[in-house]
């Protein structure tokens, strides 16, 4: 019965954050900004103008534009967006991007916690030696790196110099060589939202059973993975190590020695369960820095997803575009964080009935 | 008076302090006024700022125009009108002679003296007479009202901080993150006088070069000698001329000074380009003689023309030894409509050298080394102003919160929550494109907004704790005032941990500002900015690497090192590892 | 002190130090402590004189900066089946010798039960993973399948399948002699039904059903029941209580008091309570051990010191309570305060607070005599009735 109550609690309390959300994009876009530019477009036909200011109720006052808006945001209404070639429908265009940001940052926080929670706790057993102050200045690196930086010098030397160098290279950016898809898979035009079925490429491929494409897409998932997880991976890291040097204080870790357990079972068992709890709400919080970051990554890899449509929407004033991107990413970020909550509540049986 | 030493507390702690005297009648009154100085600037800085909003946004046409002296930062003056009136409140109890605000006023006097100095122009003056009102709080008169009170409250915290340095020292990181940061704001400071180029200097012949190489074009210190701005010239055809002195100074130098000439022709009346040829030229003659001759043997002398309104840079070499000179402009159109403007500079270069480009120059020539350390001055000053906003107004709020509790604390949390719910650098997208214009400002701008909610955070935490242990010396501290018990309390007990967070923090809104400058919210196209610089470099990315590479190592250098202070901070001020042998 | 064959305990010099950043800190220097089979000895002395860190010392539990830097600690350890003593000196042993000590010959019952257990295991599982670590549980998980496939037998639906588990009964019931390693599965189910045996032997009210709780979900003195179940769930040869009754409130002290001289009887340990208080010591302990800022000062049965106390500090510590029964700790009646253990004073360490000091307890430091028979001192001028 409890832990029912306790995930109802965790979404219940979601709630006003996203009303927040929304209010604060209201704000944004038609408070300060120009709320217009979200609905009409140079392709908008004139005669149709007067309607729309009609529907959204831009001529009202505020109170009932925001009214408005929230009727039309949950109607599926979020706009024009015209940085995508023709006009597209914001949220048409959020369904055919999202699955390659969300590939990439799923792809992303894997490595992070897969070489993330080791390094901390190697870092953490192993306090004050080599391997110690290694994954310190590693970590250290990663928060201190501007990840678009990063994003160009693996770019120039994983594929470039190692081009010049006769070594086996990564490729430089998109999801997938178009070309070896449209040869395999006779299709003329490769793999885009037409042609791909879950949206996921390398669910795709395997679902097309062609390995050489799973192959290709992993190849083309490496570097914009790592580079937009090394951040996470060094949050994750920092943050293993320390909640795992501070729980090897704690008295529990005392009273588990004293009952003549072995180091490794003190750390694996009784320790490293009492870490992990800090850690996943980082990993949550580091969610929403996958996203800013997915932003940065995409734009250089040329990566079809969310990141790079809210660049290319910033570099032409695509108001709706931007405030559908935010909106997600805030939606997302909350989703994720209310996952974490939940997770949590598995890992430490205090929250959960507390 | 005298200080009494510290057996002296032990003992005698009956002992009347002090007979009040001069500083004592006239402390109080001066403390007031420059409070009310301070409200009521900022209420003026922030009526100031909503006014001139309200005219871009709404009285455009009209051509409103408030003074600039009135414009500044918002957050920073709502601060000062709270900061402020708190500060009154200690005035007046210090008037009514209660020892304990002359301690809390110091603290508050300090806050109110900065924030008065980073406001603007007019917060200069206020801002002295803060200070020296400071400084009064230690004339011995005074100082020994409230020195003993504040040794109490700093005493621990003195033994503290000298254990503190010691563990300091034994931390070789945080050394040498210290001396990255004060090497990059010592670099920021002395940028004009350790780059060879300005910041937003471009010498077009030198695009793309390696580093390491010299410059292919000649590098000079330059002297304005001439400028006249918006000369009219209505006659057709027509000679604008001058003349001017080159001193001795310049011309004894290792290489031989050259005088340039630098003219811009518009017609007022035509937007399009016409057609306008321009001869110009520098060089020694009797004026009176070039006036003289006819406008043939006139064409004689001079040196270059170029086609169209555009600039021209004729050089003449300037002979050895100090004279006058004459320069011309000779000008003729083919479809002259209404008066023209030329634009005329005459500059002397000398002191001319081939500097090498260390790291290298970016595709529109310029020098990347100079415009590295130039660009310091910018992202320093973003993320430092950001970070201070965002700390103090954070603080604030989150002291307020935590202290007061109950709705307050609750609405104030629910609106953290929601700021949290978006990731840092996106939340500054939206309310820059919500801005509307791009540029630093308004990067600054959102960060500020942005950041806030990780001190109120921070610092309702601390107080929650603090107030804990406060309920038990409640007793002790009655008659002390809210504002008091915050501000010499609670507030400098919070302070370790936001000082560990604004270090990291700086790091981070440095990166988040030059991620939004990379992605196109920066300044205009040229602004030395790190970002900015990488984002133009990449497209340069496999030929000439350099250009992204140095400002790249620039962000990371000095993010590490802030990152790498904080982090030793945070150890060294931990209380759990502290006892560590 | 005697070697006698019926010690069990034997502290002798022992010496530890923490190096930190103000200094060294001399926190035992010459502990001399004797604990016979089956007694109950209490370890009294002030706030930071050092008691924990001996209880420490005894299971190796020092960790960096602190460092055990002389000293023997014997433990004679009584095979339970053969009888005969075994003589180790724990100071000695490597760190994998220690790790079959700890937990299972000698048990820690600590003092704080809000922060002991583990928070994110259940109490069975804490008690259950001792069992497993320690005991060779063959038997048990043998009688643990027999019991289920008896379970199994009653609801069994056809003859047939019946003959085959009374079969697979017998099969069983003929390896409990020489019992093999037990399956995984078993062993797991047996200590978890010895997890809950433990329970039921602290007098924890439904067992069952604590032993699936979490720490959080216990009250203070449950907890505090659940980590001497812990304790004792391998039958040590010597208990540990380091303050294990303080944080508990005067009733529910009094109730894990009793349940410890119960439980002693019947698992038939030596206990060693380390406690402030000295009702509890008069009430429980058989002998007493004094200890202050370091060293042993005083070792007497507990009736004996209590009427006769010897040591000038003994004398204050019972001088400061009016009356032997009523639960005060009124320790700090002593005039002065504890020193400071980086630079302790020369010679006895109590000479700036006592009232009989003279030139030699500056500079010499006495050593642990015994004065009376079985009643052992460290002063140069010991009171009391000789
Ligand atoms: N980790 C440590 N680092 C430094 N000094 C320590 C450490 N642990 C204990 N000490 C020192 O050892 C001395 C003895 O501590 P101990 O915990 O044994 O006292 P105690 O007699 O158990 O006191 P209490 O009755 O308060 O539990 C203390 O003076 C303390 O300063
Ligand atoms: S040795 Fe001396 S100082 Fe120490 S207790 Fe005995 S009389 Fe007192
Ligand atoms: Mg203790």
């Amino acid at each position: 019965m409890k832990l029912r109550d306790f995930i109802l609690r965790r979404v219940l309390l979601a709630i006003p954050v996203i009303f927040g959300v929304l209010t604060i994009t209201w704000f944004l876009s038609y408070v300060v900004g120009d709320p217009l530019a979200m609905f009409i477009t140079e392709r908008t036909n004139p005669a149709a103008i007067p309607g729309i200011i009609q529907d959204h109720g831009f001529n009202e006052p505020l109170v009932i534009q925001y009214f408005l808006y929230l009727r039309t945001l949950l109607a599926g209404d979020w706009g024009v967006s015209y940085s995508t070639g023709g006009d597209l429908p914001v949220l048409t265009v959020i369904a055919r991007k999202f699955p390659a940001t969300i590939e990439l940052a799923i792809v992303a926080m894997v490595f992070a916690v897969i070489l993330g929670v080791p390094l901390g706790i190697l870092s953490a057993t192993r306090k004050d030696k080599p391997i110690d102050h290694f994954t310190r200045v590693f970590s250290l690196a990663g928060v201190s790196m501007p990840i678009f930086w990063f994003a160009l010098l693996l770019k120039y030397v994983l594929f470039y110099q190692f081009s010049v160098w006769g070594l086996p290279y990564l490729p430089s950016g998109d999801r997938v060589d178009n070309e070896l898809w449209k040869t395999v898979l006779h299709n003329g035009v490769g793999y885009d939202f037409t042609s791909s079925i879950t949206g996921f490429v390398l669910v795709d491929s395997l679902l097309y059973g062609q390995p050489i494409l799973f192959g290709d897409a992993v190849l083309h998932l490496i570097m914009p993975g790592f580079c937009l997880g090394y951040l996470t991976l060094a949050i994750i890291t920092r943050m293993m190590r320390s909640s795992m040097l501070e729980v090897m204080k704690e008295d529990y870790i005392t009273l588990a020695r004293s009952k003549g357990l072995t180091e490794r079972i003190v750390i694996y068992r009784h320790a490293l369960r009492n870490a992990l709890i800090p850690t996943v709400t980082v990993i949550g919080l580091a969610f929403g820095g996958l996203m800013s970051g997915a932003v940065l990554t995409e734009t250089i890899f040329n990566w079809p997803g969310l990141g790079r449509w809210a660049t290319q929407a910033i570099l032409v004033s695509d108001m709706a575009a931007i405030n559908g991107f935010v909106l997600l990413v805030a939606f997302i970020f909350v989703s994720a964080n209310l996952i974490v909550d939940l997770t949590y509540g598995a890992l430490d049986p205090r929250i959960r009935y507390g | 008076m005298t200080v009494r030493g510290d057996n002296g507390n032990d003992q005698g702690e009956q002992e009347s302090i002090v007979v009040p005297g001069l500083v004592h009648r006239v402390f109080p009154s001066l403390h007031i006024v420059l409070c009310l100085a301070a409200i009521s600037l900022g209420a003026a800085y922030l009526v100031g700022n909503f006014v001139a909003w309200f005219a871009n946004s709404f009285m455009h046409e009209l051509g409103f125009q408030l003074p600039s002296l009135l414009i500044g930062w918002p957050l920073q003056a709502l601060l000062l009108v709270v900061i402020g009136y708190m500060n009154l409140k200690s005035g007046r109890a210090i008037s009514r002679g209660d020892a304990w605000a002359y301690s809390s006023s110091l603290y508050m006097n300090a806050v109110t003296g900065v924030i008065l100095l980073t406001i603007g122009p007019l917060g200069l003056l206020p801002a002295v007479g803060v200070f020296a009102l400071v400084l009064a709080l230690f004339a011995p008169s005074v100082k020994s009202y409230w020195y003993r009170e504040f040794r109490e409250d700093m005493g621990p915290r003195g033994k503290e901080l000298r254990f503190s340095f010691h563990l300091l020292r034994r931390s070789p990181l945080v050394i040498v993150g210290i001396l990255i940061v004060a090497g990059y704001i010592s670099v920021a400071f002395l940028a004009p006088w350790i780059t060879p180029y300005g910041p937003e200097e471009r010498i077009w012949n030198d695009a793309n070069l390696a580093p390491g190489t010299p410059a292919g074009e000649a590098k000079a210190n330059s002297l304005i000698l001439f400028s006249n701005y918006s000369a009219d010239i209505s006659i057709y055809p027509e000679y604008t001329r001058g003349e001017v002195q080159v001193g001795p100074e310049e011309v004894t130098t290792s290489l031989p000074p050259i005088i340039a000439f630098s003219g811009y022709v518009r017609d007022t009346g035509n937007d399009n380009l016409t057609n306008v040829l321009v001869h110009t030229a520098v060089y020694k003659l009797n004026l009176t003689t070039f006036d003289s001759l006819s406008p043939s043997l006139r064409e004689l002398y001079l040196v270059k023309s170029v086609e169209k309104a555009m600039l021209s840079r004729p050089n003449i070499e300037v002979n050895n030894s100090p004279s006058t000179y004459v320069w011309v402009v000779w000008f003729v159109a083919s479809n002259k409509t209404v008066p023209w403007i030329v634009d005329t500079v005459v500059t002397l270069d000398y002191n001319r050298y081939y500097p090498i480009h260390y790291w290298g120059t970016d595709n529109s020539g310029g020098d990347i080394y100079s415009r590295i350390i130039w660009a310091a001055q910018v992202d320093l000053r973003v993320s430092l102003s950001v970070v201070l906003v965002a700390l103090a107004s954070g603080a604030l709020i989150g002291a307020a919160s935590g202290y007061f509790g109950g709705k307050l604390d609750e609405m104030v949390m629910r609106i953290t929550d929601i700021f949290f719910a978006f990731p840092g650098l996106i939340l500054a997208m939206a309310i820059v494109m919500a801005l509307g214009t791009r540029n630093l400002e308004n990067i600054s701008y959102a960060l500020m907004i942005t950041w806030w909610p990780v001190y109120a955070r921070v610092v309702r935490g601390q107080v929650l704790s603090e107030r804990e242990k406060l309920y038990v010396e409640a007793a002790r501290s009655i008659g002390a005032s809210d504002s008091r018990i915050l501000l010499s309390h609670i507030i400098p007990n919070t302070i370790q941990p936001l000082i560990v967070q604004a270090t990291m923090d700086t790091g981070g809104v440095l990166l988040t500002a030059a991620g939004l400058s990379f992605i196109g919210f920066g300044s205009a196209a040229g602004t030395a900015e790190w970002g900015l610089m990488i984002s133009q470099g990449q497209y340069y990315l496999l030929n000439y690497p350099w250009e992204c590479m140095f400002p790249g190592v620039a962000i990371l250098m000095i993010a590490l090192a802030l990152n790498l202070v904080g982090d030793g901070i945070r150890d060294i001020l931990d209380p759990k590892l502290r006892r560590r042998g | 002190m005697s070697q006698s064959q019926d010690l069990v305990l034997s502290i002798k010099g022992l010496t530890t130090n923490f190096y930190t950043y103000e200094g060294v800190v001399k926190a035992l220097d010459g502990i001399e402590l004797s604990l016979k089979r089956g007694d109950t000895m209490g370890v009294v002395g002030e706030t930071g004189c050092g008691k924990s860190v001996t209880a420490k010392c005894v299971l190796r539990l020092i960790e960096p900066p602190g460092r055990i830097d002389g000293g023997q600690i014997l433990f004679y350890d009584r095979d339970p089946k053969t009888g005969e003593t075994q003589e180790t000196d724990i100071v000695q042993l490597t760190p994998l010798e220690m790790l079959s000590i700890r937990g299972n010959r000698i048990a820690i019952v600590f003092q704080d039960p809000a922060t002991y257990p583990n928070p994110v295991f259940r109490i069975g599982a804490q008690i259950a993973e001792v069992v497993t670590l320690h005991q060779d549980l063959g038997r048990e998980a043998l009688e643990v399948r027999i019991k289920e496939l008896e379970e199994s037998l009653k609801n069994s639906p056809s003859p047939e399948h019946q003959a085959k588990i009374r079969e697979q009964i017998e099969h069983y019931v003929s390896m409990l002699e020489n019992p093999p390693k037990p399956d995984r599965k078993y062993a797991r189910k047996a200590a978890w039904a010895k997890a809950v045996d433990m329970l039921r032997l602290v007098r924890m009210p439904s067992p069952d059903q604590i032993a699936n709780q979490y720490p959080h979900e216990l009250s203070g003195g449950m907890r505090q029941r659940a980590l001497i179940a812990m304790a004792l769930a391998c039958n040590p040869s010597i208990l540990i209580c380091d303050e294990a009754t303080t944080a508990l409130d005067v009733t529910v002290q009094a109730q894990v008091l009793n349940l410890l001289n119960i439980l002693k009887k019947e698992i038939g340990a030596s206990i060693l309570i380390i406690t402030h208080d000295l009702g509890v010591v008069a009430e429980t302990c058989n002998s007493v051990t004094v200890m202050y800022a370091g060293t042993t000062v005083e070792s007497a049965g507990t009736k004996q010191l209590f009427e006769n106390p010897v040591h000038p500090y003994t004398i204050g510590l019972l001088t400061a309570i009016p009356k032997l029964h009523e639960n005060k700790e009124r320790l700090d009646q002593i005039p002065g305060t504890v020193p400071n253990l980086i630079n302790p004073p020369t010679g006895c360490r109590f000479h700036p607070r006592c009232a009989f000091a003279t030139d030699i307890c500056v500079s010499d430091r006495p050593s642990l005599e015994e004065v009376l028979p079985g009643h052992y001192v460290a002063c140069h001028h010991p009171q009391g009735n000789l």
